[in-house]
């Protein structure tokens, strides 16, 4: 059985028809059959005998399916002789040569005698409108025609096809499309690859230039910064050193004039002494406190007792600013511009929601003031209280109206 | 084989198995009455007589029947013996193979249509989808001419022998009349309700006739450019008209599978040949006999003139889809394929002595090789087809003694109704 049996039959006419001659030729053949209704048999009779396809049928010869040329394939088949296309030609040329007359007669006759209608009781009269027999073509060409190029040295090639390579596997997979990932739910943890990164390949797709300036500009700047500090910090440096070295001048004045006082006291002669005699002097001096402090257990040298003896030099220390900064635990790389996220204090999740166990604890413990709901719609809202969350901005006009409401709302409860 | 005489136990034997063969797929519906039929001829018959349903089954031919079967049996068994005695002993005429000569490219669609000079055999003229019309120099295979004066493809093209005027159908429902010393359209055919498939000459009258998708023939008088008769009764767009000088004078085939001859005088068929089983695309007439050729899917037939009764079954069981057939004085029939297959029959016999493929054009597709037209020159040693990539080809008919034909197997064709 096939499928198209199954389908209802089509809406067409002529298929009805068929099988209404179908039927009726049964029931010709039943009735013809029944000699009790001898009547109807012989209308039937008349009928078959009128009935062309019967006729046909019934002159059609088994010979006639038998190709003619079997028996013998040099059987002739001769052109129509002279005579019998001459005698064609006459006879089908009178028959349109009377075809024509017939025609042209009307013409002459609607010509010479105009037809008359009557209609309530004005007389019309038709006439045919003559027409010049040369005259142009009526119908008009509706459409351009096309017209080639009609030079034969540059004729139009004919376009010609090239055979289709059938793509690799590499390439039907770039041309693959990811099936849509709904934003919504998205349980596989798909990626929509916004930046163009080919998430397949790794290939960077089409990145902006501008992204490279800023990152330019950000590195730019930032040298510029460091440049500066450090410039600040050597002229701190130079300040502080300046200072120490005013501090030591001026203990060292003080420590010699109180060495040259000490003197004084000692006697007048010491101002008249000579450079030999001061030498001596201090040598005595030397070994006088080389002597205290061996006493001590210490060894002095010479210069700390003079007091010229500098402070040993310590290497400079250079410490980088970052070691200090809070986030500097965290790895940092050249290309870092922050070093730490914005929000790292804060639950970046619950910014902008209701903090469900607050507002549970503040129900639970409502004793305290106002209403239970009061509480909770300024919670929703987010109340001016406590706010966790950056804020938000409104425009001045709804502020006002709210604020409008707000101290309605307030009249109403405090009524 | 020379001599045919029943005592011979073999062909004896050959003889009764194919009658029997074909009496089973002629006669054999008519052993088994209608069922309705049945029942009427039960209720008349008293009780006892009437037959239990097993009994029928075991015996269905009626016994009203038997006798006539028998007579036709014994007609259809002698006559179907005599034809296969003689045809065995027959050979088909041997003809010289084809071999491509020539590709002409020009066109820029479809070359639907071909039409030689018939007055010099230097020219010949195409036309194509893209809505011109080339003409083209036969010997050098050179561009001599472009018409262009029709909207859409053009679907025909037939040169006149005794007038200069070439005639060409289109699929925008006009026919054109070109004047070949201007080169110039100068006369449309209007009337037509749809795309004009086909257009031919009427080789005696100045008549032409046309006809196309609205599945009605037109005649029309050259020169007053009126439609004299229309003759109606095809039921599916008409694929070709031909026209004879004898009666029938005009001889057209549809996609209603019917090829009918016409009754110019009286308007109406004179004979409705029904043989064909699908579409009948092309009809082609012999130009050394009154015989006229047609073809359809997998069947090409040739039928003698004036009656229009079966002349040959072609060898043509697996041709396929037939676009186009023409037929020289040479008694070779050419059938081009809608698979760019080119066939070439014995006219007489029928033998199909040569089948191959046409050269496919380099840049062109698979499904671009069809043979769409064709036409033998004036001297029928040449052949010119209009192919589906949008190229012409001539073909040459080569003195091959090497050439081997297809074998000839007459029991075959000759089972083909």
């Amino acid at each position: 059985m096939s499928f198209t049996s199954l389908l209802p039959p089509p809406k067409r006419e002529s298929k009805r028809k068929q099988v209404d001659v179908k039927r009726v030729e049964a029931e010709r053949l039943l009735s013809a059959l029944n000699k009790d209704k001898v009547i109807e048999e012989s209308i039937d009779e008349q009928k078959t005998k009128s009935d062309p396809a019967i006729q046909i049928a019934s002159q059609v010869n088994f010979k006639e399916f038998v190709p003619l040329r079997q028996q013998n394939f040099g059987l002739d088949v001769p052109l129509p002789s002279q005579e019998r296309i001459d005698e064609t030609y006459n006879k089908t040329r009178s028959f349109l040569q009377k075809l024509v007359s017939k025609d042209q007669q009307k013409k002459l006759s609607s010509v010479n005698k105009p037809d008359t209608i009557n209609i309530n009781s004005q007389t019309i009269q038709v006439t045919t409108r003559q027409q010049d027999p040369l005259q142009p073509n009526i119908h008009r060409k509706s459409a351009k025609i096309y017209t080639p190029q009609l030079l034969e040295n540059n004729a139009p090639i004919p376009t010609l096809h090239t055979e289709a390579e059938k793509p690799s596997k590499e390439e039907r997979e770039k041309w693959k499309i990811p099936t849509f990932v709904s934003q919504w739910k998205n349980q596989k943890g798909y990626t929509v690859d916004r930046a163009g990164f080919g998430t397949r390949t790794g290939e960077p797709g089409g990145i902006s230039g501008k992204f490279i300036e800023l990152s330019e500009a950000i590195e730019k700047v930032d040298m510029e910064k460091r440049r500066e500090i450090q410039l600040k910090y050597e002229e701190k440096k130079n300040l502080m050193e300046k200072e120490v070295k005013i501090k030591e001048d001026k203990l060292r004045n003080l420590a010699e004039r109180a060495r040259y006082h000490g003197r004084k006291q000692d006697g007048h002669v010491k101002k008249e002494t000579s450079v030999v005699e001061q030498s001596s002097r201090g040598n005595i001096l030397v070994e006088r406190l080389k002597e205290l402090a061996y006493r001590e257990g210490r060894d002095v040298s010479e210069k700390v007792i003079l007091g010229t003896a500098k402070a040993t030099k310590q290497p400079e220390l250079n410490y980088d600013s970052r070691l200090f900064i809070k986030g500097a635990s965290t790895q940092r790389s050249e290309n870092q511009v922050y070093d730490n996220p914005l929000f790292v204090q804060q639950d970046i999740d619950s910014i902008y929601r209701t903090n469900l166990n607050k507002l549970d604890d503040m129900v639970e413990n409502t004793n305290d003031e106002g209403s239970v709901m009061d509480r909770v719609t300024r919670e929703v809202k987010g109340g001016q209280q406590e706010r966790s969350g950056p804020v938000m901005f409104t425009k001045a006009e709804d502020q006002l109206s709210s604020d409008k409401k707000k101290s309605f709302g307030l009249e109403k409860e405090s009524k | 084989m020379d001599s045919y005489d029943g005592e011979n136990p073999l062909l004896r034997e050959i003889d009764d198995f194919y009658s029997e063969i074909r009496w089973n797929n002629q006669f054999k519906y008519m052993g088994k009455l209608p069922s309705y039929l049945e029942d009427q001829i039960n209720e008349r018959k008293p009780i006892l007589e009437q037959n239990d349903p097993f009994d029928i089954q075991e015996k269905p031919l009626s016994t009203a029947l038997i006798p006539l079967d028998n007579t036709t049996r014994d007609v259809a068994g002698e006559s179907l013996l005599d034809r296969y005695q003689k045809l065995i002993t027959q050979e088909p005429r041997k003809h010289n193979p084809w071999k491509l000569s020539k590709v002409i490219n020009g066109h820029l669609g479809w070359v639907r249509c071909i039409a030689m000079d018939p007055v010099d055999n230097e020219w010949f003229a195409t036309g194509s989808n893209d809505s011109t019309i080339k003409v083209w120099d036969f010997a050098s295979g050179k561009l001599k001419l472009t018409l262009s004066g029709h909207v859409m493809g053009v679907r025909d093209l037939v040169v006149s022998k005794r007038h200069p005027y070439m005639f060409s159908a289109s699929e925008d429902k006009l026919v054109k009349c070109w004047d070949l010393e201007k080169n110039a359209p100068i006369r449309d055919y209007f009337g037509h309700l749809s795309g004009v498939h086909t257009v031919d000459i009427h080789p005696t009258l100045s008549l032409i006739a046309s006809a196309g998708r609205d599945s009605v023939v037109k005649l029309w008088d050259i020169r007053s450019k009126k439609a004299v008769i229309t003759l109606v009764g095809h039921k599916s767009p008409i694929n070709s008209v031909k026209c004879t000088p004898a009666d029938p004078q005009i001889i057209s085939c549809s996609n209603d599978t019917t090829v009918i001859t016409w009754d110019l005088v009286a308007a109406k068929p004179m004979k409705v040949i029904t043989h064909h089983r699908k579409a009948v695309r092309d009809i082609a007439v012999h130009p050394g006999e009154f015989s006229v050729a047609s073809c359809s899917t997998n069947d090409i037939r040739s039928w003698k003139l004036p009656e229009g009764s079966l002349l040959t079954n072609f060898e043509s069981q697996n041709s396929g889809i037939i676009n186009t057939l023409c037929v020289n004085q040479d008694d070779v029939l050419f059938a081009g394929a809608d698979d760019g297959t080119l066939s070439f029959y014995d006219y007489r016999s029928g033998h199909k002595y040569q089948s191959f493929k046409t050269k496919q054009m380099p840049g062109s597709l698979e499904s671009e090789r069809g043979i769409l037209s064709s036409s033998f020159d004036m001297t029928g040693l040449r052949l010119i087809t209009g192919e589906t990539d949008k190229s012409i080809k001539i073909w040459k008919q080569e003195f091959d003694s090497e050439f081997e034909e297809l074998p000839w197997n007459p029991i075959l064709s000759s089972q083909r109704f």
